[in-house]
């Protein structure tokens, strides 16, 4: 669940990196959204990110929030693309959150085995 | 003594420790310490022993070694390195190799071919496939898998019995990848792919036109058991030709479509029926699979007759739903349907695949048919199947 405050983080991190993407990773606890920690994207590029964020961040997950890793897509919709699929890396199977900047859509999936799989995604 | 902090990501290769005290005066010196005490972390750190894992990001004392020396960054006593899972993605990227743009191919959908409004019938052009031919996968798929497999390594050289398709995949894939290749095929081959060989920088060996298929495979088998500096990837055996298919062509029609209730594809090796098949029957488990097969006698290569008495190893018949025989001439006129009504200049094994496509479409009140063609129609101009009478097609190889 993604509340209506860190939601309007995301659009604003995304609005505020145009014409690039936005990167950053979205702090859980218990499924809920607590917080957006805003990345840098190395790339500074319109098509890729590559995510730099305070190193720390990564390690939230030791004091019992879980991690979503999220980027933008300035207009394609938020699915995972080749390239997401391909440089999924470490993150298989865990939370990733994309948003489609044109239309607001948010949407969540998990990637594993090259496969996109959706999950839930509410606002409250 | 330094220490390095273990995202929660990794643990498990490290038996859930989140900081081990390592050794080393360089970084290079300090992972290679940590992966030599901890296997499981091997690939996911150093790649290949020696250079740093893609997906793995590095601090030490806080600076991302990216900014400072790489792998040669020095470590002090008392140092602190984080590993880090490497994130990037994004919409669009260039493509850094011709190979990047294998797969993803359009999925199509073909009104002017449905046989009546209730079933949506969709054709996924493998011909957009660098080579034109869905075989980029299989051949990438396949050295891939000799490489990894540590059976493939610089020197040998590769050999194929095949009817120009597989070759020219195999011959773009060698090339990128530095080892020579050898093709057999049917000598009634038509000249594009003669030539397109060639270009590509593979030598060319003739067998029989009257013997086929199994006649180019023969003698590949001959010139492999004499000359020991061959390597045989024989897709026909070749698990990693099927898997090229479950996880790209299934996977890219799993993922585009919410529902399928019949895939047809044409009877080669077997490994796009049995790969994408598999992958659809994960997601649509009453999905028919259904094989295109040529009468038997007919001189044909990639599509086969299996009454002419060759089963592909990677074929368990068992898992096809349906095998529909297809007529040359049948063929052709799904050809020539392809390009009159949707505009598809396709190969002509598309043709047959086609036609079962209508068929089995014909059957289903409503629902979902997918087809994979498997080619483009640019290496069989020659052949002029467009235009002259199907009695053609018994002069030609037709894969």
């Amino acid at each position: 669940m993604i509340p209506p405050a860190v939601r309007s983080a995301l659009v604003e991190h995304a609005e505020a990196e145009q014409p690039n993407e936005a990167c950053g990773l979205i702090v859980l606890r218990d499924g809920v959204a607590e917080r957006y920690v805003a990345g840098r994207n190395r790339d500074a590029s319109p098509y890729r990110f590559d995510l730099e964020v305070d190193p720390e961040t990564w390690f939230l997950e030791d004091e019992g929030y879980e991690l979503a890793v999220f980027h933008s897509h300035l207009s394609s919709p938020p699915r995972p693309s080749r390239t997401d699929v391909e440089r999924i890396g470490l993150w298989e199977g865990r939370p990733y959150v994309i948003l489609n900047l044109r239309t607001g859509e948010l949407a969540a999936w998990r990637i594993e085995d090259g496969r996109i799989e959706p999950q839930e995604l509410s606002d409250d | 003594m330094s220490r390095v902090r273990i995202p929660p990501t990794l643990r498990d290769a490290v038996g859930g420790a989140r900081e081990i005290e390592v050794s080393g005066g360089t970084l290079r010196e300090v992972l290679s310490d940590l992966v030599a005490r901890f296997p499981a972390l091997g690939r996911q750190v150093l790649e290949n022993g020696n250079g740093l894992a893609p997906f793995v990001n590095v601090y030490v004392d806080n600076e991302d070694i990216r900014t400072l020396g790489g792998l040669d960054t020095p470590v002090r006593e008392g140092s602190t390195v984080i590993l880090l899972p490497a994130m990037a993605g994004g919409e669009r990227t260039l493509t850094p190799s011709i190979l990047g743009t294998i797969g993803d191919t359009p999925l199509v959908e073909l009104p002017r071919l449905a046989p009546h409004e209730g079933v949506r019938l969709y054709a996924k052009l493998e011909g957009a496939n660098p080579t034109g031919s869905l075989k980029d996968r299989v051949a990438e798929a396949m050295v891939e898998a000799a490489e990894a497999s540590g059976e493939l390594v610089p020197g040998r050289e590769l050999l194929e019995p095949t009817s120009g398709n597989t070759g020219i995949s195999l011959a773009l894939v060698a090339k990128l990848k530095g080892y020579s290749l050898t093709c057999v095929l049917p000598e009634n081959s038509t000249p594009e792919r003669i030539k397109l060989l060639e270009l590509y920088g593979a030598k060319v060996v003739f067998s029989p036109a009257s013997e086929g298929s199994n006649g180019a495979v023969r003698r590949a088998l001959e010139l492999a058991a004499r000359e020991p500096r061959y390597f045989m990837l024989n897709q026909y055996a070749n698990e990693a030709n099927s898997r090229a298919h479950y996880e790209g062509t299934g996977a890219e029609i799993v993922e585009a479509l919410p529902r399928v209730d019949a895939l047809v594809a044409g009877l080669g090796t077997g490994g796009t029926l049995m790969g994408a098949g598999d992958r659809l029957r994960e997601s649509f488990p009453d999905v028919v699979v259904a094989a295109a097969e040529p009468l038997q006698g007919d001189l044909v290569y990639g599509l086969r007759s299996l009454a002419d008495g060759y089963v592909p190893p990677i074929l368990d018949v068992s898992r096809l739903d349906r095998k529909i025989l297809v007529s040359n001439e049948e063929s052709v006129a799904g050809l020539r349907l392809l390009l009159d009504r949707e505009g598809i200049f396709a190969g002509v094994s598309s043709g047959a695949v086609l036609h079962v496509a209508r068929l089995l479409g014909e059957e289903l009140e409503e629902g979902v048919v997918v087809c994979v063609l498997a080619d483009g129609g640019w290496k069989y101009l020659s052949a002029d199947f467009w235009t002259e009478g199907a009695q053609t097609m018994e002069e030609h190889v037709w894969w």
